[in-house]
């Protein structure tokens, strides 16, 4: 008789924990948003466009917000192009042609309020604010005097030089974010009461998706804005899923539940293939690989040391098929990508960036003697998410530095760990990088050779560098600029913080989505044209 | 014990004296008031004021009584007042001032016939003294003035009053010679012609500075001290004079500037309404000739006028105008030279105007003058396929600049490097649209790097029909700016 109280009793309290266990998972589960799928490695860490974001981040600014004007791809040729966003015309005054005057169109936020010539002007001050730190501000303030609401739709922004139309829409592309949140004016400090903080985790846009969702670590979802200005998006809901490794993406992807890879390796090119029904656009990212060199660590304090490193290193050779292919790679010899000029001034025949490297067996070997790097040990790290293609390129590195006289040690490591060892601590000799998230002038370098730079992981503190990086930043005639980033590229180069790789073209793999063109690292600049379906 | 006899002695005294106390009563209540009060005021005045006492306490009218007895009450308030006064420092000229008319007021309401001591009046002379020369100080002339003569209305006049009534004099003096002055100054501005203005000016600043030397002269002579009013009438007439001549250097200065503005204008004049677009080679060279005579006549002036004021058109500002100058002769050598060759120009299409244009300023006079240049001008009304117009630019070596084609509507733009003789070597010698499409928004049609693509200096514009046949526009040379874009 005991015995058996004993067991309805075990059954009872079994029976209850399951009950507690379900009762909670019912309570606490969220079902995973449904909609298109892009797998991601890192979710953004905020949506306000105005602050310093990371990449992601910076790419989901185009669901939820729009400029005056916006960047969109043009179908036909794949580029980009700007067209009028939130402004219904803007005007040039023929007299000065610095003032320029815009009208709204008749647009609505996310929670309905109308679009004011007052949400503009406090959009340009905040930007405008020193303690948001926006990474836009040097280059706004640069351009624009002022921007000061005429009416409800109206406000006229002057420039600070004449500036042609073509000059002048790009400048206005910046995002406008609304006065008024949740009932409330928002301060120009973004970052200084809770609403403001609010808004960075829940913003309100014009844009043509609204923020639904946001999970921490593991997706971020958004559903369609009906009343989006261009049109409705075709697609209901898009959700960003966190997917740190890149086997589990690739694998997510073949089985079809996610739409869409953006961080990809040249070595699952092949294997896509094989797949069938996978859309593959390709485009020569604003990135590029190096190698960091930690400047704390006793073999790579001097300069020397390091430009040796970097002499050692022949790019294009690192992994035989893809990075000698001139197609796929563009060999780098510095801070900046080697076509930086060519890209973005083909007009102006500009000479290239100079390749600052010894070049030859003998010399090179020489500079590591001389370095004293010669009979020496070191470690390269990569983090998983780089794949196999990190391990390919590590490797080649490795092997390259061997034949100079220098032992490289691979070491393949988890994300956080990376990022711990290399971020954080900064313990480490050598560190491969794939730097991307800039635009196509690379203004985020900033943040890597600036001595209390965020991403500045080198051990660089040249207080000089700092000026001319400062003075790069808010430098915008061309010529002007090209000068200061010659002379960028030279001290960067003395200083020697990295081993130039390459930048590689970026396949972009998509399957279920149609209307889908990505031809920058801007995924989505016409992402209201993505339907779900297709392929 | 008393002594018996000494108390009869005593008691003898007392009734005398009541006897005498009782007569006395009797007599003063038979006198008739008008003796009552004279009886006392001859007391008074004859310095035993407590004397008069007993006859005015007897009078038999309550207010002629109250009125003498009083006396003794004012007289004591007089003498608080007195001394009040004169407790008060001479720093104090406004209390001095008001303690002065108190007693005054107090002085005039004692009853009249009773004598009060000398120099009970005679002490506050002093203060008046004081706040006399305070208000001169002031420079209150009037109410100095009027301060002295209440002062000797009441105290009689005395040498005392001479510092301040001349330093009151000679303030007098140099104010009128200043007014005068003034006057000369108030003339000049409304005078027109400019060098007379500039005479009548200085011919006022003469004036000012004649008046502050006798106003000098009038210091030393009363040997007034550095913060009396002389100084400080002194010091505002210098005043006067220097903002006299800054004004004057100022208008002299703008004038000099004008003659640049006005050259600046010149410089960038365009012709007028439809003669764009229809002025033939000779025409353009005869219109930059008149620019250059135009400019050479404001230059002649303002050279004669930079001989006249030195420190004004100085060599910096003749350097620019020459350089302005060396431009236009420059640009008008270049249209000669290409007017020579009228066969080709001919072919060209027609000239948009100014026909050479550099970087795109719209700050008249302003510091970058060298780089002003306003838009070139092209209007006109299509028939046949397409409009052609030429023009020059002068882009410095290695400025990346940029040439915009701006039109009203939306009518193709093209733009070549060379004579496209009417578009007929645009396909037979496969000429470049030198048009950036990439870069090409609404109507604007930007040529990049145009200071390297044009070779020549040369550019020629191509206008393609569309339904309306009227165009107008305007080309322009921007500096060339970056865009992040991403």
């Amino acid at each position: 008789m005991v015995q058996k109280n004993r067991t309805v009793l075990i059954v009872a309290i079994v029976v209850g924990l399951v009950a507690l266990f379900a009762g909670a998972f019912f309570l606490l589960y969220k079902p995973e948003p449904k909609g298109l799928k892009v797998g991601i490695s890192t979710l953004p860490d905020s949506l306000n466009p105005v602050l310093a974001q990371n990449n992601v981040g910076l790419n989901a600014d185009e669901l939820v917000f729009d400029g005056l004007v916006n960047f969109e791809i043009d179908q036909a040729s794949g580029s980009l192009i700007s067209e009028f966003a939130l402004a219904e015309s803007i005007t040039q005054d023929p007299a000065t042609k610095k003032t320029y005057q815009v009208a709204l169109k008749d647009v609505a936020w996310h929670d309905g309020r109308k679009l004011s010539a007052a949400d503009v002007e406090f959009s340009f001050a905040a930007y405008m604010e020193p303690k948001n730190e926006s990474p836009k501000r040097a280059y706004l303030e640069s351009f624009i005097e002022s921007v000061k609401a005429v009416d409800e739709q109206n406000l006229v922004i002057e420039f600070r030089k004449p500036l042609p139309e073509f000059r002048a829409y790009p400048v206005l592309s910046f995002k406008i974010i609304p006065s008024e949140y949740k009932g409330k004016k928002l301060a120009a400090d973004l970052r200084a009461g809770e609403l403001e903080r609010q808004f960075a985790v829940s913003p309100v846009g014009t844009g043509p998706f609204v923020l639904d969702s946001w999970e921490i670590g593991k997706w971020v979802s958004f559903k369609a804005n009906p009343t989006y200005f261009r049109r409705k998006p075709a697609a209901e809901s898009l959700v960003l899923q966190n997917i740190i490794d890149p086997v589990i993406r690739m694998n997510e992807f073949q089985q079809k539940r996610i739409n869409l890879i953006l961080e990809t390796s040249p070595a699952d090119r092949a294997a896509v293939e094989k797949m069938g029904s996978v859309d593959i656009n390709s485009f020569l990212p604003f990135s590029f690989y190096q190698v960091a060199i930690n400047a704390k660590a006793p073999a790579f304090r001097a300069a020397a040391a390091r430009a040796a490193l970097a002499a050692a290193v022949d790019p294009a050779s690192v992994v035989p098929g893809i990075t000698d292919k001139k197609e796929l790679a563009l060999v780098n010899f510095g801070p900046f990508p080697s076509n930086l000029f060519a890209r973005n001034f083909a007009d102006y025949d500009v000479e290239p960036l100079r390749d600052p490297w010894v070049e030859g067996e003998a010399a090179v070997k020489a500079a590591v003697a001389d370095a004293g790097l010669a009979g020496k040990t070191f470690a390269l790290m990569f983090p998983d998410s780089m794949g196999e293609f990190g391990q390919s390129v590590a490797e080649g590195i490795a092997a390259q530095l061997g034949k100079a006289g220098i032992t490289v040690e691979v070491k393949r490591t988890g994300d956080q760990v990376f990022k711990r060892l290399v971020q954080g601590e900064k313990s480490y000799d050598l560190a491969l990088q794939y730097c991307d998230g800039f635009d196509n002038l690379y203004s985020d370098l900033t943040k890597y050779y600036k001595s209390k730079g965020s991403l500045n992981i080198y051990g660089l503190a040249d207080p000089e560098l700092d000026a001319l990086l400062d003075k790069w930043d808010a430098t915008v005639v061309t010529a002007d600029w090209i000068e200061i980033t010659r002379e960028l590229h030279e001290r960067i180069c003395a200083a020697a913080p990295a081993i130039p790789l390459f930048s590689l073209e970026k396949d972009v793999y998509s399957r279920g989505i149609s209307n889908i063109k990505i031809a920058s690292d801007n995924p989505f600049l016409s992402a209201e044209d993505w339907s779900q379906g297709g392929k | 014990m008393s002594n018996p006899r000494n108390a009869k002695k005593i008691l003898a005294a007392a009734l005398a004296a009541l006897l005498a106390a009782s007569c006395a009563t009797v007599k003063l209540s038979r006198m008739q008031d008008a003796e009552l009060v004279q009886a006392g005021v001859d007391a008074w005045n004859a310095k035993k004021a407590e004397d008069a006492r007993p006859y005015w306490e007897a009078i038999k009218d309550p207010a002629t009584r109250e009125k003498y007895l009083s006396s003794y009450d004012k007289a004591a308030e007089l003498d608080a007042l007195h001394a009040a006064a004169l407790a008060i420092p001479s720093s104090e000229s406004a209390k001095q001032e008001e303690a002065f008319a108190g007693f005054v007021a107090a002085y005039k309401a004692f009853p009249e016939g009773l004598k009060l001591p000398a120099d009970l009046k005679e002490g506050l002379r002093p203060l008046t003294v004081d706040v006399a020369k305070a208000k001169v100080k002031a420079a209150k002339m009037e109410a100095a003035e009027a301060f002295i003569k209440e002062a000797v209305a009441f105290l009689g006049d005395s040498p005392d009053y001479d510092p301040p009534r001349r330093e009151m004099e000679a303030y007098a003096r140099v104010q009128a010679q200043e007014q005068k002055a003034d006057k000369a100054y108030a003339d000049a501005k409304a005078v027109e012609e400019f060098n007379a203005r500039i005479a009548a000016y200085e011919g006022a600043i003469t004036a000012y500075r004649k008046v502050e030397e006798a106003s000098a002269a009038e210091i030393k002579k009363l040997g007034a001290a550095a913060d009396s009013a002389l100084a400080g009438q002194a010091a505002k007439i210098k005043r006067k004079r220097g903002n006299v001549r800054i004004e004057m250097e100022r208008l002299v200065r703008d004038r000099g500037t004008s003659f640049k503005e006005r050259i600046g204008e010149e410089f960038a004049r365009v012709p007028e309404g439809n003669q764009v677009g229809n002025m033939g080679p000779e025409d353009i060279l005869k219109f930059n000739e008149g620019i250059q005579a135009a400019i050479e006549k404001q230059y002649q002036e303002m050279v004669a006028f930079g001989e006249r004021y030195p420190t004004v058109i100085d060599k910096d500002m003749i350097r620019d105008i020459d350089q302005q100058k060396k431009a236009l002769d420059d640009r008008i050598s270049a249209i000669a030279a290409e007017i020579r060759r009228a066969k080709d120009i001919a072919s060209r299409g027609k000239a948009a105007m100014p026909l050479l244009i550099g970087l795109f300023n719209p700050a008249p006079g302003s510091k970058a003058e060298g780089e002003k240049s306003r838009p070139a001008v092209i209007r006109g009304k299509l028939e046949g396929e397409a409009a052609y117009w030429w023009g020059m630019v002068s882009i410095e070596a290695g400025k990346m600049n940029d040439l915009v084609v701006t039109l009203k509507d939306g009518k193709e733009v093209q733009v070549y490097a060379e004579n496209t003789l009417s578009g007929s070597k645009i396909k037979k010698n496969k000429l470049p649209n030198l048009v950036s499409k990439g870069n090409k928004i609404g109507n604007s049609w930007p040529v990049l790097n145009a200071g390297s693509l044009l070779k020549d200096g040369q550019y020629y514009v191509r206008i393609m029909a569309n339904a309306k046949p009227d165009y107008a526009g305007e080309v322009v040379v921007y500096s060339s700016f970056i865009s992040r874009m991403r």
